[in-house]
This record gives structure tokens, C-alpha cells and sequence, in this order.
């Protein structure tokens, strides 16, 4: 109906507005701090570089709002919308001048009704909201000719006269909401290279948490692409947070020795319990508090009930399983939104095919398989991987997204 | 690491001499070969050169050559150049053909010609059966000389007369692109009518290829702009590649003699020694009709990309054949045909001219290693 904003260039930058964080109360100053942070490090590289200014409930990205901008800013976790804006000083006179001159500029044929909304936290300002609107939709109405409609505008025309700054909006862009990354703590990410992992990774980082990461690889039995595919998904997942830390974990040696002294429908639950092992230790090394996988409740042998308990049983971190009530059809779908669906599907075996048993036990009991890891020295051989592990500082890599 | 290279079928190292030839191409003598003036007259000369060695090599003439980017393109243009004409409609070829051969085949297919394909027990093509195939309608047979992934020689001589006797007036295409390096002669009859070659695959530069066939056949262009090599394959030539090519060719003909003997000694010797040496191995294909440098192995219990990951671990690379593209790929028809039993593993060896007697013996030594270690379940440590 309008031509958007970022691509008419009257807007001079883009307001930033979140919601959940006005719940936390006492922490929203370090909430604040931190998506400020967020929305820096997501901008970081551009040329012309916008500057980020956060003010009361608001952050302010000044200099540009154009498409790469509003794209970059739209990933951010935390935000709940987000508007190009076009500044203005508190001055009735140029607000009514500016207000028209901009909708003038914008309109379409097919745009017939207007509504403006106000919204005035700088209470010194002479007017009240209401008084405002009314103002402002005159001046529009006798310019343009446009009638008013309340409820249902083709455009609508928002207000905002703040203590730090006052401008004009016409459009209000959803954010992908959730809390920024970084507020909730710090998780350990198990990636296969699958569909389902980076799609966990990515709902825990929705919930505020930065990752870490941990791929276990079964090298000679599955190739060098498979490590590949896991250090590109981590820099979609770097997206988030700017910096990721993986850790490659040597796992055949212990697949060999598991498959050689353990019975062969154990093996799954085996290499789970032993890569939740690993993966523990790293994370408490990395000062991290929690692990995230990407099991779906049913979806596989390994990922029965009685199975994953087992499996939970082998670390005294929380587990969280982000994807655990998930379809696959649901996880595939948000694996499309997120850019990680191409990477995952490419084919190459992942660690967890290799030996892979034709009947896997589906209620594995603890006891027994307790007494596989005491026979194999499972412990022995979890310090040989942790002191073969390769760490590497993933960069996020922008190019990797595949526009929606 | 001092790597053992035993993938000579996907890719040789271009010989230094070669490479030498074509630094001048690279350098001063930069000239379009299609200019009026010296520097292009220059080129031009340069590039009746490399024609004249190429057909020498291929032997069996008179051929017109025309250059391409590779074996690819000769094998495509052979095929869509030359079928179908008129109440022509069927093309012959053999079930264990290249891609560059199959693909524009089934590309005809989906025109409306029609498609017999061959099969080759064991590895090699029967000719009385591929004949059998043939009749007036017949526009092309197309049967490989030295089968890539397995090594068989096809007894392309005797398939020819055969053809001709029931479709004189088939054409037929021979794809020479691996037995151009290997045999010692391609003994090609004079029912031939199409060859393709290709540059990397006899030491010489990526890049280049040629298409050899009768002068009486008139090929239909698949590329239009130019008036170069005779319109039927316009476009500027790559003259420094072309000039490799030619160079690659006449070193190839003083020491192919003796090269291919050296092969074919080193590749029984390996092949003597892998099948003494580890249980549940065959050799794909008839092993009386292999080409010197080329084989593959089925290996029980094996599965063909960790024994190739293996392998490199151990410095040694080599290939699975077709199947090395994917993990999840099946054997190719070919790599069945010769009879690969299923769930087994295959590998390719393939050597070269350069390949030395301590290479063939290190080699042997890390497959019987690899294909224990991997039946035992150690290859980690």
C-alpha cells in the first residue's frame, strides 16, 4: 500500500523497541546494555557504519534504514519491532510540516484512508496525544485529501514526541522477539551436522542463551566434509552472537572400542552417554552451565523415553531439548527460516551412523549399560578425545544466509 | 607428505616438458590464432602442429581433429553432432559407457530416439551382441575403449566390423579417453568413425580435449559464433593448452612403448600381491582383457570412502570410481557389471608412466593394512 520506507530513503534511521524485558525489572539496565551490544556486533562491518545510541525503552540506530540494515537488525533477538524513522524536532509547527510533507511523499494511488497515532512519554511537550492526532489529521486530511479511518488505515501515520528524540513512523516491523543473546547464561550445543541440532541451538539462543559448541567426528569412517558442514552451521548459529567457540572431538576410537566390548544394540545409548560425558566436561572447562541437544521426543531409537533418561543419566549438567516436542516436518520448516536446512541436508554420514546396530535396544537400562562402560575403560578413553579435541573461534558469516 | 598417487584414470600430472612447451603461449607469443598477422599466423602454425601429434597419436588416420575443453565435450559432440539423421533414429551404445557419452545419449532419448543399451558381463562388451543391436535405422553405436572405473579394454576393433556388416552407414564413436594413455596402440579399425581424447588424462593441461572423426562426416556444431576449426567448434582457441596437448601427445608416442609394458608389469605385480595378500578380494572384470594402468578392486566387508579416507591417512590416494562423489552413492553400473559383489567395497588403482616399482610396493602394503584395520575395527589409533 505504501512504498516501504527503506526503499523511498526519507528515513534517517530505525527505533528499536522490545517487549519482554520490561518484566525484568531490576536487570533491565543490563538487558538494555546487552541488545544494545547485540544490535552493535550485527552492524559491525557495514559501510556507512550506523550508530547505535540505547535511551528508555528504546534503541536508536541513526545514519541509515535501508534494506541490509532493517535485515541485519530483524535477526536480533530481544527485539519485538522495529520502524524506519524520520526525526523531527518537539515543535508542533514542524511536526504538522513534516508529517504532511512525508505523507505526500509516500502516498500511493491505491492509499485512501490515514489514521495517526500519537504516543508522547515527553510529557513538557504543550500538546497531549490526543490533542496532537487531532492537529496532525487535519493538516493531512486538507493536504491530501485522504480520510480518516480509525480502525482499519491503509496508512498509518505514527507519532512519537520522546524526551531523547521525537520522530515520525509509518511502519512497524515485527521482530523475531525472544530475549538477546547472552541474558540467560551460556549453553553447550551437541551438533551433529543434522537437520535438528542447529535449529536447537538456534531456539536456545531465542531464549537469550549464548552458545558453545561440540561436534563429535568419526574420521577415517565418516569424511572431512562432515566436519565442514558443522563449522558452516556454527557460523549461521555465529550470526547470533558474533563469535562461536567449537570444539571437534576425535570419537572413533571410542566407537571402535565401545562396538568391540559392548553389545551392539547399546551402542547408540553408549555413544550418547559418552558424548554427554565429553560434552560436559567442556562445558564446565568453558564455564558453562547447561547442554543443548537437539532430541525430539520419539523421533529415533536413541530418543525413546526410557532412552533418553538413560542418556541424562550420564551428566549431572541440565539437558535442555529445545526441540523435544517438535515434528520433524516443524523442525525442517524453521531449519528453511533459519538458513541452515541446505548446509544440514548435504550428504555425508555424521558420527552417529557409523556401526550403527539393525536393532537398537529402545529401553536401555542403566545398569547395563553401565557395566559396558566399566568393561571398555569408557573413562580411559574419554580423556584420550577430550586431550585430542581441536578448537576453533567461528566468525559470524552473513554471506551464508540464504535470503528468505 | 610423500603421497603415493595412484589415481592416474581421474587425472595425471601434466609432464614437465609439456608444461614447458606451453610457457612461450603463456608469455610473448600471445597471438589469436584466427589474426592475419605474424603473431596469429604464428598461432595458427602452432596449432597445425598439435593437430598433426594428436592424430599421430590416436593413429589409424585419416582423422580431422577438432579441439574442445576436454573429453567431455569431444564425447558430447561426437553424439549430438553425428545422431540422428533423417529415418536414422536409434543409437546403440553399451551399458558400461562414460557419463560424457551416456548423458547425451539419454538426452536424445528424451527427443523421441531410441535408446538400446548394451550390457558388458564381467567388464567387457560382447560384439556380436552390441552388432545384434544394429540395423538400417541405426544413426551411432558409441562403445569405450578403456572402461574408467574398471580398466577393461573392449574389443572395439572387432565391434566395428561387426557394426558395419549390419549398419553401414552407423557411425562409430569410440571414447579413447582413457586408453589413449594405457595402450600401446589403440588398434583402431578403419570402421571408426569418431574418437574422442582428452589433454589431463595423457600429461597434459586441464582444459583441452579433441574430437577425431572421418572426413566425410559432415558434424553438426553444438556451439555457434565463429568461423574457427571450420565452424564446427567456434570460439577462440586455448592455444597455450592446445599446444600442451600436442606436446603431451608426441612424448606420449616416443615412450608409450615401453611405458605401457612397465604399467601393465607393475599393475599385475600389484594386483598379484593385493590378492595373496587379503582374503575376500576380487578383481572387477575379466582379468585377461585390463588395460595396463587401470583396475578395481571389491573388498568384503570394506565400505569404499573409509577405505579411501584410510588410505590418505597412510598417504596413499586412489578413488572409489564413480562412487567416491557421495556417501550414500551406489556402485556404478559398470563397477556391478564386472561383478562387485553386493555390500562389498570397490577401489580404483590407476598408475601412470611416472609411477615407480617403490610407489606399486608402498601401496600394496597400505591396502592389506587399511583393509585388516578397517575388518578389525582400529583404524583410529
Amino acid at each position: 500500500m505504501i512504498a516501504s520506507m527503506s526503499e523511498t530513503g526519507l528515513m534517517q534511521g530505525v527505533v528499536l523497541r522490545w517487549g519482554e524485558l520490561f518484566l525484568k525489572g531490576m536487570n533491565r539496565g543490563i538487558f538494555t546494555t546487552i541488545l544494545a551490544e547485540r544490535v552493535r556486533a550485527v552492524l559491525r562491518g557495514l559501510d556507512p557504519a550506523p550508530s547505535v545510541t540505547p535511551a528508555h525503552g528504546r534503541i536508536y540506530v541513526d545514519g541509515r534504514a535501508d534494506r541490509e540494515v532493517l535485515d541485519r537488525l530483524g535477526r536480533v533477538f530481544g527485539i519485538s519491532s522495529l520502524s524506519p524513522v524520520f526525526y523531527v524536532a518537539p515543535d508542533p509547527d514542524r511536526i504538522v510540516r513534516a508529517v504532511t510533507d512525508l505523507v505526500s511523499r509516500v502516498r500511493r494511488a491505491d492509499v485512501r484512508t490515514f489514521r495517526i497515532s500519537t504516543n508522547r512519554p515527553d510529557k513538557r511537550f504543550p500538546f497531549t496525544s490526543v490533542q496532537l492526532n487531532a492537529l496532525l489529521g487535519e493538516a493531512v486530511r486538507k493536504e491530501s485529501g485522504l480520510a480518516v479511518d480509525l480502525g482499519n488505515p491503509d496508512l498509518d501515520v505514527g507519532v512519537e514526541i520522546a524526551k531523547e528524540r521525537s520522530f515520525i513512523f509509518l511502519e512497524r516491523i515485527p521482530g523475531p522477539g525472544g530475549l538477546p543473546v547472552g541474558t540467560s547464561g551460556r549453553g553447550m550445543l551437541l551438533l551433529s551436522g543434522g537437520i535438528d541440532s542447529p535449529v536447537a541451538g538456534f531456539l536456545a539462543q531465542k531464549r537469550g542463551l549464548r552458545l558453545s559448541a561440540v561436534h563429535f567426528h568419526s574420521h577415517p569412517y565418516t569424511s572431512e566434509a562432515s566436519q565442514k558442514k558443522a563449522v558452516d552451521l556454527s557460523r549461521i548459529l555465529a550470526i547470533q552472537q558474533e563469535h562461536l567457540t567449537l570444539s571437534i572431538v576425535p570419537f572413533s576410537r571410542i566407537q571402535e572400542q565401545l562396538r568391540q566390548k559392548a553389545h551392539a544394540n547399546l551402542l547408540v545409548v553408549l555413544f550418547r552417554r559418552s558424548m554427554v560425558r565429553i560434552s560436559e566436561r567442556i562445558a564446565r572447562n568453558q564455564g558453562v552451565s547447561c547442554l543443548v541437544t537437539g532430541e525430539s521426543l520419539g523421533q529415533v531409537a536413541s530418543q525413546t523415553l526410557e532412552n533418553l533418561s538413560c542418556i541424562e543419566k550420564a551428566a549431572s549438567l541440565s539437558i535442555l531439548r529445545p526441540l523435544i516436542t517438535y515434528d520433524k516436518q516443524e523442525t525442517i520448516r524453521l531449519a528453511r527460516m533459519i538458513g541452515t536446512y541446505a548446509t544440514s541436508i548435504r550428504p555425508h554420514d555424521d558420527c552417529c551412523s557409523v556401526f550403527l546396530p539393525q536393532h537398537p535396544v529402545i529401553r536401555a537400562d542403566v545398569s547395563d549399560v553401565e557395566q559396558s562402560e566399566n568393561i571398555a575403560d569408557i573413562s580411559g578413553l574419554e580423556e584420550e578425545a577430550l586431550s585430542g579435541i581441536a578448537k576453533m573461534d567461528i566468525e559470524a558469516d552473513f554471506s551464508d544466509l540464504a535470503t528468505a | 607428505m610423500n603421497r603415493v598417487y595412484l589415481d592416474n584414470a581421474a587425472t595425471t600430472r601434466v609432464d614437465p616438458r609439456v608444461r614447458e612447451a606451453m610457457l612461450p603461449w603463456l608469455g610473448d607469443r600471445f597471438g589469436n590464432p584466427s589474426s592475419v598477422h605474424g603473431p596469429g599466423q604464428e598461432a595458427l602454425c602452432a596449432l597445425d602442429e598439435a593437430r598433426k601429434s594428436v592424430a599421430s597419436a590416436v593413429g589409424h588416420g585419416p582423422w580431422r581433429v577438432v579441439f574442445t575443453s576436454g573429453g567431455t565435450e569431444a564425447d558430447n559432440l561426437a553424439v549430438l553432432g553425428s545422431a540422428p539423421r533423417g529415418r536414422r533414429k536409434k543409437v546403440v551404445l553399451s551399458a558400461i559407457e562414460h557419463p560424457a557419452v551416456d548423458a547425451p545419449c539419454r538426452e536424445l532419448a528424451s527427443r523421441g530416439v531410441e535408446l538400446r543399451v548394451v550390457d558388458a558381463p564381467r567388464g567387457v562388451i560382447d560384439p556380436e551382441a552390441l552388432a545384434a543391436e544394429a540395423d538400417e535405422t541405426t544413426a551411432l553405436v558409441a562403445l569405450i575403449h578403456v572402461q574408467n572405473e574398471i580398466g577393461t579394454i573392449q574389443p572395439v576393433a572387432e565391434a566395428a566390423r561387426l557394426v558395419k556388416r549390419q549398419a553401414p552407414q552407423a557411425f562409430i564413436h569410440i571414447d579413447a579417453v582413457q586408453a589413449l594413455g594405457q595402450l600401446p596402440d589403440l588398434d583402431l579399425p578403419d570402421e571408426a568413425d569418431l574418437v574422442a581424447v582428452s589433454s589431463h588424462k595423457v600429461h597434459g593441461p586441464k582444459g583441452v580435449g579433441a574430437l577425431l572423426y572421418r572426413p566425410h562426416i559432415a558434424l553438426r556444431p553444438m556451439l555457434f559464433g565463429g568461423a574457427q576449426q571450420d565452424r564446427v567448434r567456434p570460439g577462440t582457441e586455448n592455444v597455450p593448452g592446445i599446444v600442451g596437448f600436442g606436446k603431451a601427445c608426441e612424448l606420449l608416442q616416443e615412450e608409450r612403448k615401453s611405458s605401457s609394458q612397465r604399467m601393465a608389469g607393475l599393475s599385475r605385480h600389484l594386483r598379484e600381491r593385493l590378492l595373496a595378500d587379503i582374503e575376500g578380494l576380487v578383481i572387477l572384470g575379466r582379468s585377461d582383457g585390463l588395460a595396463p594402468g587401470t583396475f578395481s578392486i571389491g573388498v568384503k566387508g570394506v565400505k569404499s570412502e573409509v577405505l579411501l579416507r584410510v588410505l590418505e591417512k597412510r598417504g596413499i590416494v586412489a578413488s572409489a570410481g564413480a562412487a567416491c562423489h557421495s556417501a550414500h552413492a551406489e556402485p556404478s553400473v559398470a563397477v556391478r557389471q564386472a561383478g562387485l559383489p553386493e555390500g562389498w567395497g570397490a577401489l580404483r588403482l590407476s598408475l601412470s608412466r611416472f609411477t615407480t616399482p617403490e610407489e606399486i610396493d608402498k601401496g600394496a602394503e597400505a591396502v592389506v593394512d587399511s583393509v585388516r584395520s578397517i575388518r578389525e575395527g582400529r583404524v583410529s589409533s
